[in-house]
């Protein structure tokens, strides 16, 4: 009798998030897509207003909302000890590393403060010396810092535009508010940053801006730059900033290119010879050109149709998580987005 | 800035880290030995709580001061407030809220004052031994210790209900076996610092690593059971079926009682078409058996426009 109850009433995992493989895209895509969506909405539901910073724009959940999304999700993880690196100057700076996973997905996070960062090194104007920075305060900022990016990235969290977070029931105008005061630039070393030195990140090119982040990376790694390590570790936080906040902000006017994509190109006889690669490009490209909403639509009405094709190839839920922000945008319905018509 | 912001910036300035040498009658019925020596050992390193929580002590406080005043209005004899107790042997310290007159015994007493909700589920000391908060946990030792700092034979613990004002009194007579497990308790923390080692962490508990302020050093492995989304279709459209019903449940439960209450007493009415009959009935009293049981949240989370249900 107990058998025959079992079998009526059992609730049957499809995709518990135990077996999903997030980050890697299959062919089982719509129930992904259906999935981050859900996601976000259960994410937004557990957190207030307080949990959200407003920061340059961009909402940015702060480490306590992170971890009620935690709690309700089900994340574990582990923190290694963190290590502690001294600068010539004095300052040092706290580089934590942990291992985030849900049900059988993981992804490493890593968790980095400075007391150079203007949180510590000022205080009403004045500057503090590295000795007078409570290096604990320092250290504990790391950790959450770990934890709030392990958490985000593991969810796929780290790029909700303010649309969807106030669609979510946060009141935007409740949650504090910062803003940076300068805009983060690159060195001006023109032999490591050819034409891109001194620049404002978010003047820069995606692709160059991905390569810069690589080298800083490697750099971060080599003792012979240790004296650098400080400035790395932040320059490596304001790309990653620049990086988040690009793929929801139009480009600025001056680094519009010309169209990847002939608009004829992407009339139905010509669409099925496009690239992946080049539909991410027609797509992004008129996305950040309020004036082309009308390229827009065409351009994810065709890619959907196409999706089956071009799916399989494409090795980016962010992007999926993209066209269907976009989707939304523009009122094409995105329930099913990569079905064939 | 508003005063609520002001509020803010104040209790935020006034949070403290205070160093601690010594095992504290407060903290001893905290479940972590871990927790117990890093509070002896690194106790600089632990995170500062919220302004939030301090605004919640500073009431602690001042419902503390205002409980004393008024027991002593009700005639009560209240000494030896604040008196400080240290036992060098398992370096104990702490400090009763002070000593009650009751009968003819001078009592030990500390004073909590605490939500209503769970100044309504305290009735027993064991309630709080089985708290789900920690902090909860800790009372029954803190006033365990501080009747065996002061010599005394048993305790009070008077809890303040903060809305109503309300007060209970819980006598806590001395429990042999409880205390000597927190005289061993104290022991083990004491070997570790004079080691200069630490205990290991204990199995991850989300009520009590989750908040910990020395999580960041601790690094305890966080373990959760990770959430399942399920394909059940049928359940699924009961659900909808339900949160679709559910305005309408409200208004006939208002209706219903509206219309009961109207028509109390009342043998046999007519009203329009309706024939509405009524009579009194007697309710047996029975004792609700302890049981335990499964309860059942349900909570839609469909919001915004990328919530399409089709």
């Amino acid at each position: 009798m107990s058998d025959e109850q079992t079998e009526s009433t059992a609730l049957i995992p499809t995709h518990s998030l135990a077996d999903d493989q997030l980050l890697a895209i299959s062919d089982q895509a719509e129930r992904r897509i259906e999935a981050v969506l859900k996601i976000k909405r259960l994410a937004l539901r557990v957190t207030n207003p307080h949990d959200w910073v407003d920061q340059n724009g961009k909402p940015y959940l702060q480490v306590s909302g992170a971890e009620k999304i935690a709690r309700l999700f089900g994340i574990s993880w582990q923190v290694e000890e963190p290590s502690l690196e001294w600068a010539e100057d004095g300052h040092f700076l706290y580089t934590y590393t942990g291992t985030f996973s849900l049900g059988a997905t993981s992804i490493e996070a890593i968790g980095t403060r400075s007391s150079k960062d203007k949180f510590f090194a000022e205080a009403k104007g004045a500057v503090i010396p590295p000795s007078q920075i409570e290096r604990g305060d320092v250290k504990k900022a790391a950790y959450t810092n770990c934890l709030g990016n392990g958490i985000t990235r593991l969810l796929g969290l780290r790029n909700l535009t303010w649309e969807e977070v106030t669609a979510g029931g946060i009141d935007r105008s409740k949650s504090a508010a910062v803003a940076y005061k300068s805009e983060a630039v690159l060195p001006n070393w023109p032999k490591v940053y050819g034409a891109d030195a001194g620049k404002p990140l978010s003047t820069i090119a995606t692709d160059p801006l991905i390569q810069y982040l690589d080298h800083l990376k490697q750099r971060v790694l080599d003792p012979k730059a240790a004296e650098y390590r400080v400035s790395n570790t932040r320059l490596i936080d304001a790309i990653e900033r620049e990086m988040d906040a690009r793929r929801d902000r139009p480009p600025p006017a001056a680094a519009i290119p010309d169209p990847p994509v002939p608009a004829s190109a992407l009339s139905a006889a010509t669409a099925t010879t496009l690239t992946p690669d080049q539909w991410v490009e027609a797509i992004d490209y008129f996305a950040g050109d309020p004036t082309r909403n009308d390229m827009l639509r065409v351009a994810l009405t065709e890619f959907k149709a196409r999706s089956c094709a071009v799916l399989p190839a494409i090795q980016r839920l962010a992007l999926l998580e993209r066209v269907v922000y976009l989707c939304q945008q523009q009122k094409i319905p995105c329930r099913h987005p990569w079905r064939a018509p | 800035m508003t005063i609520a912001e002001r509020q803010l910036d104040w209790a935020q300035s006034r949070i403290r880290q205070s160093p601690c040498h010594i095992n504290r009658a407060s903290e001893l019925g905290h479940p972590c030995d871990r927790y117990l020596v890093f509070l002896r050992t690194r106790w600089k390193e632990a995170s500062l709580h919220s302004p939030e929580l301090q605004l919640i002590f500073d009431e602690g406080r001042t419902h503390e001061q205002a409980a004393v005043r008024q027991l002593e209005a009700m005639g009560y004899r209240i000494q030896e407030q604040q008196r400080d107790y240290e036992w060098k042997e398992y370096q104990i310290t702490g400090h009763i809220d002070g000593k009650i007159q009751v009968s003819d015994a001078l009592l030990p007493f500390e004073f909590k004052s605490m939500s209503p909700w769970i100044w309504d589920k305290t009735t027993t000391i064991d309630d709080l031994h089985a708290a789900k908060q920690p902090w909860l946990r800790k009372y029954p030792a803190q006033v365990m210790l501080y009747t065996l700092l002061a010599n005394a034979s048993e305790a009070l613990l008077i809890l303040k209900n903060k809305l109503t004002g309300r007060l209970k009194d819980l006598l806590v007579p001395l429990d042999f076996t409880y205390a000597e497990s927190l005289l061993k308790k104290a022991e083990r923390v004491n070997a570790h610092v004079a080691a200069g080692t630490t205990p290991p962490p204990i199995p991850w508990e989300e009520a009590i690593c989750g908040s910990c302020k020395f999580g960041h050093i601790c690094l305890p492995e966080a373990k959760r059971e990770a959430l399942q989304f399920v394909a059940f279709p049928e359940l699924e459209e009961k659900l909808k079926r339900r949160a679709a019903l559910e305005t309408a449940k409200q208004e006939y439960d208002a209706l219903d009682k509206e219309v009961k209450e109207t028509v109390k007493g009342q043998a046999k009415v007519v009203v329009g078409d309706f024939l509405i009959t009524g009579k009194e009935q007697t309710r047996k009293a029975y004792p609700v058996k302890a049981s335990t049981f499964w309860v059942t949240t349900i909570d839609r989370f469909q919001v915004g426009e990328g919530a399409s249900d089709e």
